[in-house]
Formats: structure tokens, sequence, C-alpha cells
């Protein structure tokens, strides 16, 4: 008997869809409301930077309906997961427009919203920096006075500059040897925008504490370990009073797996034991009290020979992290190690910093923001071509890496699909056929590689706990799934080695009563640690039930296999249904044998492929990589860009399920197209202006290029679970830059500020 | 002040007592406990908690729900009979859902569509589902499963 199905590398409909398209999927807010509720109404700073006068609640408390309201004297503490460096509640300083001030609590959500706007707050406006290069003017205002005292803050390399939290440098070689042997230089500046998440779903959270003292949190987060580990650190709770449990996620994108308002009812509901404390927050608070996305400010300068070696480069990539950095590490070491780009350069000195800016604090979004780095390179590269007269694609092949290469890291770099990945998005938009320009539209093509690595904080590592009874098997992993596909990736794995069919196969929501003792929070580098936690756990399942099975039919465990649910001994023929066996027990001559409930759980530290010598910097497990190819049509009276085709590859090691792989490729394009021509979160005096999903342009369906082209590439990744790599954060990186060097191959222009919207090709057209 | 109102959902009749502040969302969600309707943006801006009044679809948190006496309303509740409407059978084998959340609001803006052309092709599917955000998918796979729904139903 041979097995009949393979589960990966096979298309699957995602194991939750059905749930989700009848409406019986239960998201956070779609929980059953609890008794005796307290709402909250949040007041938030309007103001960029201020010192706190004072703070009159005595109006808001007169409201009928509320029952108290809570300041910075009640509430204290400091968010952060290496760096504590996120206030739960302002205290003596506001540091960005919706940053948490007070909280009133009240019966009716009516009363909470409408004493809210009653608790007056005076300030003493203070002077104001939005942009990483502002901040690090010389006479810019300083954000954290206190910064050397935050904990944390002594490991991270900053503080040399006022505002400047987190340094990580890399060389290689000898930068001036470099600039000689160089026939052009080329330096230039580079911007990206500061974006949102803009996940349907917005954060919320309600919380409990219980008659014996524990505490529950409900939560919009698709990371309930690391919520508990952050917010019983900030309140001075031991963790295991704390439980955090989670609901189906509405999209995080990035921004569900930090903490923010989610301390802020813990502690309300510790200040009044036995209501339930609950916040929803509205659609502006959704763009100014949680997350945006970090925008970088980034200055290259590369050197090539004539013959096209590029020998030399030098990179300050100054990352606004707006008020805290907390969430921005990662990104900030991600960018200095992969900082070349993806490709074969000497002479190397790269500076990646994270800076403080008076507005809502950053959190990656899909990855490491490798995409903000990947704008500035993939351009000067474009530029580097056109300097020395080389085509742009064998410019390219000249100097990417490839498996064998010495990195500026010092490592060796290992296989990746990166040529093949270049080889599908140009044969997909016939790179070779000059587009044909019409009098009022330039047409142009352009193209872009990236690499990305999957960096591992220092405490990395991931647990996961499969149990098997007559439901079947189910496995509790660390991380919600919100909308990547882990939980049916988890499924695919786990029916593989077990032998079971796919529908037998259930992903429990997460919930640190679970007790997994090894949580990690990356959602980047979940594919192998999640994966490989998970394949043990289910190999060691399996080593138990095929245990009792042969002691029961007193055979050898080697002679015992399940297939597609049935278990069978290849010595003897004799064979069983599994579910039959925990129904009705194991069949035997003597009768029926009671099959016990098995549980196993997994561990994985994956072996890093870069592995950070300083123990509290990010390690590397690999690189991904890929490329994306665009044509666009440029309205040269309006400004106008429209994306005509646009194609993407991604080596993703081994599509596990490549329809839904393909799926992440394809939602992850039109995000990649939005950052390029739309999305902007835009501030004037230091608030936003476009703080709603009406102002903010997300890509809507009329959005969509005429043609989208997605391919899978596959290069099986050493480590990784079935040779799978990560890649839902990866392909927005390839498409910003490729749209950008196409727009400037038809109008002649460079245009090095993200977006491209159609008022500055426009003013760009005029002025040139 | 409270009124009465009693309408069609999803083939029977309720009646029930609402505010004049109170949204059909509102009701929806909180009244009747049907929570298929997603709330999200709250403001008529991401078409996530569309439902279909007397057949066209509406943003429900833009609907009062004292409107919607002696009307119909249909919800993402309502589609599956025996089985799956063909549509939800098709959004989940296109694979035309990620996070979901915006998923019951586009079922009905395509039920809508459908209804009145049994034939879409992709200009007309995207226009009639301009209404609604999706964050996670990038429409392709959507468009694809309403064309197969729609050949589906032929």
């Amino acid at each position: 008997m041979t097995r009949k199905t393979l589960l990966v590398g096979k298309t699957f409909p995602r194991i939750e869809a059905e749930a989700k398209v009848t409406g019986q999927s239960r998201y956070w807010l779609d929980l059953p409301p609890a008794t005796n509720t307290l709402y909250v109404g949040l007041v938030t700073s309007t103001r960029p930077h201020a010192r706190i006068l004072g703070i009159d609640t005595a109006p808001a408390l007169q409201h009928e309906g509320v029952e108290a309201v809570l300041t910075a004297e009640h509430i204290s503490g400091m968010l952060g997961n290496m760096l504590c460096d996120r206030p739960i509640l302002a205290a003596h300083t506001v540091r960005y427009v919706g940053e948490p001030v007070a909280l009133v609590l009240a019966r009716s959500p009516a009363a909470a919203h409408s004493a809210a706007a009653l608790v007056q707050v005076r300030y003493d406006d203070l002077p104001v920096a939005i942009t990483a290069d502002e901040s690090l003017l010389p006479d810019a205002p300083i954000l954290h006075p206190e910064f050397s005292a935050y904990q944390g803050a002594a490991a991270l390399g900053g503080g040399d500059l006022p505002n400047v939290a987190a340094r990580f440098t890399m060389t290689a070689g000898d930068l001036e040897a470099g600039w000689a042997q160089a026939d052009v230089i080329i330096e230039q500046q580079y911007h990206t925008s500061v974006r949102h998440h803009a996940a349907l779903e917005r954060h919320g959270a309600s919380a409990r504490q219980k008659a014996d003292g524990t505490l529950i949190l409900w939560a919009s987060t698709a990371a309930p370990y690391a919520l508990r580990k952050e917010i019983s650190r900030a309140l001075g709770i031991d963790a295991q009073r704390l439980r955090v449990t989670c609901a189906r996620v509405g999209g995080g994108i990035g921004a569900k797996s930090r903490t923010s308002i989610e301390a802020l009812v813990v502690a309300a509901a510790m200040a009044y034991p036995g209501y339930t404390v609950h916040l929803e927050l509205q659609q502006s608070g959704e763009f100014t009290s949680v997350f945006v996305r970090p925008a970088l400010s980034a200055y290259l300068k590369m050197g090539v020979t004539r013959q096209g070696e590029i020998v030399a480069m030098q990179a300050r990539y100054a990352w606004d992290v707006g008020a805290s950095a907390d969430a921005c590490l990662e990104t900030v070491w991600s960018a200095a190690y992969a900082g070349t780009g993806p490709y074969r350069i000497p002479h190397v000195a790269i500076d990646s910093e994270a800076v403080y800016t008076n507005h809502t604090p950053a959190a990656p979004m899909r990855g490491n923001d490798m995409a903000e780095v990947h704008w500035a390179i993939e351009q000067h590269i474009d530029q580097l071509a056109a300097a020395i007269d080389m085509d742009p694609v064998a410019f390219r092949l000249h100097n990417i890496v490839k498996g064998g290469d010495r990195l500026a890291l010092g490592q060796i770099m290992h296989v990746t699909g990166l040529d093949q990945c270049l080889q599908k998005v140009t044969a997909a938009i016939d790179w070779q056929r000059r587009p044909d320009d019409r009098p009022s539209m330039a047409r142009g093509k352009g193209l872009a590689l990236f690499w990305s690595p999957t960096t591992v904080a220092p405490d990395h590592s991931a647990e996961a706990c499969a149990r098997f009874d007559d439901d079947g098997c189910t496995i509790a992993i660390d991380n919600e799934d919100a909308g990547t596909g882990l939980h049916t990736f988890v499924a695919q794995l786990a029916a593989t080695e077990l032998g079971l069919p796919l529908d037998w196969v259930q992903v429990s929501p997460v919930d640190t009563a679970q007790g997994l003792q090894y949580p990690q929070r990356k959602a980047t580098a979940e594919v192998c640690s999640v994966g490989n936690a998970v394949l043990m756990a289910v190999r060691r399942l399996k080593v138990h039930l095929v245990q009792q099975v042969a002691a029961a039919w007193n055979e050898s465990p080697n002679h015992i296999d399940i297939i597609d649910g049935i278990v069978i001994s290849h010595a003897t023929e004799r064979q069983q249904a599994l579910d039959e066996m925990f129904r009705a027990g194991i069949a035997t001559a003597a009768g029926p044998s009671f099959l016990r409930p098995l549980e196993a759980r997994g561990y994985a530290t994956p072996s890093p492929f870069f592995a950070s010598d300083d123990p509290e910097i990010a390690s590397i497990l690999y690189f991904c990589a890929g490329a994306a190819a665009a044509e666009v049509e440029v309205n040269r009276t309006t400004g106008e860009v429209k994306v005509l085709q646009l194609a993407a590859a991604v080596d993703v090691g081994h599509a596990i399920n490549p329809d839904l792989v393909l799926s992440q490729m394809k939602g992850g394009a039109l995000q990649g197209l939005g950052a390029a021509l739309w999305e902007n979160l835009i501030y004037k005096d230091g608030v936003p202006i476009n703080p709603d999903l009406y102002n903010y342009h997300v890509a809507m369906f009329t959005d969509l290029p005429a043609q989208l082209f997605a391919h899978i590439v596959e290069v099986p990744q050493e480590g990784g679970p079935y040779g799978a790599r990560s890649l839902a954060a990866d392909v927005p990186v390839l498409v910003a830059p490729a749209v950008a060097n196409a727009v400037a191959q038809a109008v002649g222009l460079r245009l090095t500020r993200m977006p491209i919207t159609a008022e500055t090709v426009w003013r760009f057209l005029r002025e040139n | 002040m409270k009124y009465p109102i009693s309408f069609h959902l999803n083939g029977k009749i309720v009646s029930l007592e609402v505010s004049t502040q109170e949204t059909l969302l509102d009701a929806l969600r909180q009244r009747l406990g049907l929570t298929g309707a997603k709330e999200a943006c709250n403001e008529g801006n991401c078409g996530a908690c569309t439902v279909l009044l007397n057949s066209a679809p509406v943003y429900a948190c833009m609907v009062l729900a004292v409107e919607v006496d002696g009307s119909a309303v249909e919800t993402v509740e309502g589609m599956e009979g025996e089985e799956l409407h063909p549509l939800q059978k098709a959004l989940i084998d296109q694979h035309g859902l990620q996070c979901g959340y915006c998923s019951p609001g586009i079922l009905l803006t395509a039920q809508a569509l459908l209804a009145h052309n049994s034939r879409p092709n992709k200009t007309q599917i995207r226009e009639a589902l301009a209404g609604n955000l999706c964050r996670c998918t990038g429409y392709t796979d959507i468009i694809k499963a309403v064309q197969v729904a729609s050949r589906a139903r032929r």
C-alpha cells in the first residue's frame, strides 16, 4: 500500500475558508458582549509634541454613566520588547498626535465617547520634528531626553546623536580603495513615505480581573504570547497571572504582532476588578494611536567601473521610527545586513539608524521594511547602468550575489533562484520589446531585484504542541493566522507527517493558557521556526501512536505506518482506521485495546545562516530573493501613472501550497503598487491630515493593473520545513522600485521620493 | 425615542424597537446577533459591512435601522441553502480570501451584481466591487471567483 496523497506541494483551500465565507468566523469584535462592562473613551493627544501642564477630569467625571477617568497618575509603565520606550499613557510629555493621555471608563459606549471629549488637557507646545532628516538637525528638539535610562537602551548602539535610538553598521574592504577603482561615482538621496498597515479590522481589546486575581485579555492580536510578555513586564506583574487569548484576526500586516492599547485595558481592569474593560479604536485612532510604517531617508553613494563592476558602496539609512524605536530594531539591523542589495560589492560601509520623530510609533509592515531599502538601491542600480551605458538586466546579472560568493557580512552566500526570478519577470512583460509611446502618453519598463534577510531575535525559538484524540489531530502554535495561510501550512505539514487526510487536522486558536514556553513573535520567520517545531511535535506524536499500536498488535513498531488515516502493518498486512481505533479501541485477538489520547511537543531553535556575535542583535536564518518588472504609461499632461503590466517572481524554497503562495504574492504586489503610487500618511505641522480610508488611498478593485503575473521559483532552503522559505513579507518589496524605474524610463526623470503621485510627476514635467 | 420596525431578514420577518441613531449594522450585530456583516471603518469607506437592502448593496454602517422598516435585508448568513452559494464556493476554491474580514461584504455585492448581470466581464466586476476594499488578496482571485460563480449559475 502506497501513500495516495502527499499533502505538501499541493494546493488546498485554506482550512478556515468556509467559516470565513459563511460569516461564522468570530473576530474580536464578534465575541459576545460581556456583562458588567466598562467602556473606554480614549483621550488622545491633539499635539505632536508638548508638555502636559495639567489634565482637568472634573467635567468628564460629572457626565452621566462615567465611573472613572484614569491618567498617568493611575497607570504607568513603559512598553517594548527589547527597548522599553513606549509609555502606556503619556505622563509629562506627548510625542505624537493620537498618543493616549487618559481613559474615561463609562457604562455605555456613548457615555464614554462624549465624556472623553470633556477631558481638558492643557499643553505647552514644544518644537516638532516629523521626519528623520529634521530630527537629525543640530537644533532639533530632543524627543526622549531620558533615553539612556530606558530598559534595553544601552545595547543598541544609539544615543550618540540626540534622537538616534539604535545604530548598526557594517563594513567590508577599504572604501577609499574602492572609490579609487571606480570610473563613475553616483550619489543620491531617496525618501519613502510614512504609510499605514490599514488592515480592515481595527485594534481592540478587553480585559477582566477575576476574583482570584488572575487577568484575562481578549485582543485583536496575532501574537498573544508577545503581548503577555510585554504587558506583564510593563505593569510589573507575574506573566503567569495574565492570560491572553485571541479570535480570528482581520488582517495584521505587521501591526497586530506588537503591543499597544492592549496594556491600557489590562491596567484599567486591575484598577476595577470584576468589570470587563472594553476598548475599541475608531478609524482615526487606528491610524494615529497604534502603529504606522517607518519611513526611510536613504543616502547612497556607489562606484562602478567602465566594465560594469560595482566596486564600492556607502550608505546611510536613517529610519524615521516615530516616537518609539522598539518595533523597528530588526528593520535597522536588516537594513545593514542587506544594505548592499543582492549585489557583490567588495568595499562597503553601511550605517543604519533608528531616529525618533513626532509621529505615531512605527512598526514593520510585511517583513523588515526591505521595500524602503530597495526603493533606493534599485533606482541607484539603474542610474549606474545608464551612466556606463549598460543594459540594466545585463548589469544586474553581472553583479548579483550568487551561491558561494563571500558577502560583506563575511559569510558565504547560499544558493537562491535570483537569476531565475529575473528571467521569469523579464519574459512575462516581454522586456526586450521597447514600448511604443503615443503623443500624450509616455511608456516605459522597469525592473527591480531584491533580497531580504529573514531575521530572528536573539531569544528566538518556537514551540508547538500536537494532540491526538477522537476529534482528530489538534495543533497548538504560538502565532495566530492573520491571513497569511500559516494554519493551513501547519495542517499540511502535520497531515503529511502523520499520514492523515487534511481535514483530520485542526489548528486551535492561540491562547497563552496552552502554556507554550518558547513563544516567538516574528511572522517573517514563522514558516521556518513554527514549521520545524510542528514537524518535531507530530513526528514525536507518531512515534507514540505507533508504539501503542505495535504493543497491542504484538509487532515491531518498525513495521507499522499510517497511510491516509489507516494504521497498517507492513509485516502482517493487518490494518485498522485510526478514527475507529479511538472510537472502539485497537482491534486485537483478545478484544479491543484502549488507545490513549496522545500529546507531544516540538521545539525549533533554527540554526542561523549568519549568527550574530552580539547577543542583543538579531541573526539571519537565510535570504529570500526575487524580482519584479513593470510597464507603465505616464500621461504627459496630467502626470498620471498607469501600470499596464506587473510581474513578480519570488524564490519560496518550496511552495507547500502553491495557489496560496500565489495569492500572497498577488496581494503583496498590489500593496507594493500602493506604496509606489498612492499610499502616504501626510503630516501638516505634525498633524496627520488623512487618517482614514477615504483620504488614505488603499488600492481598490479598479486600481488593479490590466496584467498581473506572479511566478513561483523553487530552490529548496536548507533547514526550512520541506525546503520552504518565508514569502508573505517580501513581494511588496519588489514592486515600488520597478515602477519607479519604469517611470524614469518613460519620461526620463528620476523621482526619488515615494509615492509617485500624478501631482509630483506633473510638477516634475513642468519644471524640467 | 424608540420606534417599532419590522422587516424581512434573510426571508424571515423580524420586529424590534430601535432608537433613531441606531444603524442597521448595530441592529444586525448587537440586537440580532448576526455578526457576518463586519464592522471595520464604520464611516462608509471600506464596504466590509455591506448587506443587501431590497436586493441592492448598501453599507449597513451608513443606513439607519428605522429606514429598513418594511424592507427586505439579506446578510451573508442567508446566502447558503442546503449547500454553499456558488459565490461562496468559488471564493474558497479560487483563494479569493485571506484574513476574510472583507469576504461577507464582497459576497453580497457580487450577489447583487450577478442578479442583474448573469455574465459580467472583468471590468464590470471591478466596477461593481469598487466600493469594497480588500487589503490582503490583490483582488485578482476574487474577480476570478465571481466569473467562475457566474458560469456555475448558468
